[in-house]
């Protein structure tokens, strides 16, 4: 037989072999699901390219992704299309995980980064002034506490008036219940400085409750 | 530590959730699937490109001897 011919034969018998391996992949079931780590379905995804190890996680941090670019952005539409970005930026970028923090940590790192991100370039950004007023929350764990038992519409509403930054600030602090550090590493800034977005954010809150409801949080 | 209604706000927007989880889902395993057939692709064939690019050199050569 000619040898281009049987060339032919073994490039179109590599070609099926690859799309066959490619229409199996989903169909493979994987053992135990639920009771692996986030951090061994990373490395089995990695390892095999097996699509069900990567749906785990999906399955897992779909929705909390979705109602933190909900917050964010304040539109469902916008939330559903940056969650399914998010999620391909995931997938791209998974080499660059390197493990030192948690895989939970990292997924809402990209999550808040891609909000600020995306409403910057849209400049849509809410900019509020308060030059006028001055709180002074002396209690700092008081505070937080009051903050964390405020009605959950109140508090729904307080935050669709909030910036996008403010917004991801009070969720990484009372909804992820992130260290000061951890947040620092998200948003590349000092401890301080975390600190004082903190204290500027809660400000913020704080002065929207009460210009809406007439009295403070507090 | 009293109640976190931060916690209740991310369970009632969930909850709020249109059924498009699936599309999303979808739309991603596609990307999956088309990323690691596309990069199966290269795997095999970018190093087979090289032996063909040498072999038609040796032809050529060949071709300029005779």
């Amino acid at each position: 037989m000619n040898k281009c011919v049987i060339n032919r034969i073994f490039f179109i018998n590599q070609l099926g072999f690859i799309l066959i391996i490619n229409l199996l992949n989903p169909i493979v079931t994987i053992p135990s699901l639920k009771s692996i780590s986030d951090e061994d379905a990373l490395d089995h995804y990695l390892l095999t390219q097996n699509v069900n190890y990567f749906n785990i996680l999906y399955d897992r941090y779909a929705n909390k992704v979705y109602s933190k670019c909900v917050t964010m952005l304040k539109n469902a539409e916008m939330a559903e299309d940056a969650t399914q970005e998010i999620f391909v930026k995931i997938l791209l970028s998974l080499s660059k995980f390197s493990g030192k923090s948690k895989f939970s940590t990292w997924l809402y790192s990209i999550t808040y980064n891609y909000c600020i991100d995306l409403i910057r370039k849209d400049k849509k950004d809410i900019i509020l002034s308060f030059d006028n007023y001055s709180f002074e929350i002396e209690d700092q764990s008081t505070f937080d506490a009051e903050i964390m038992e405020t009605n959950v519409y109140r508090l729904k509403d307080v935050m669709t008036e909030l910036s996008t930054e403010d917004n991801g600030i009070l969720l990484m602090k009372y909804q992820d219940e992130m260290s000061i550090k951890e947040i620092g590493d998200i948003l590349n800034k000092t401890e301080s400085a975390v600190k004082m977005k903190i204290l500027r954010a809660k400000e913020r809150f704080m002065k929207i409750y009460k210009v809406k409801y007439g009295e403070s949080v507090a | 530590m009293g109640q976190n209604n931060f916690k209740e706000l991310e369970k009632i927007l969930i909850e709020g959730r249109q059924d498009t989880n699936d599309t999303v889902k979808k739309n991603i395993n596609s990307n999956i699937n088309l990323f690691s057939f596309v990069s199966n692709l290269i795997d095999l064939y970018i190093p087979k490109m090289g032996k063909v690019f040498t072999s038609f050199d040796n032809s050529k050569e060949k071709k300029n001897k005779s």
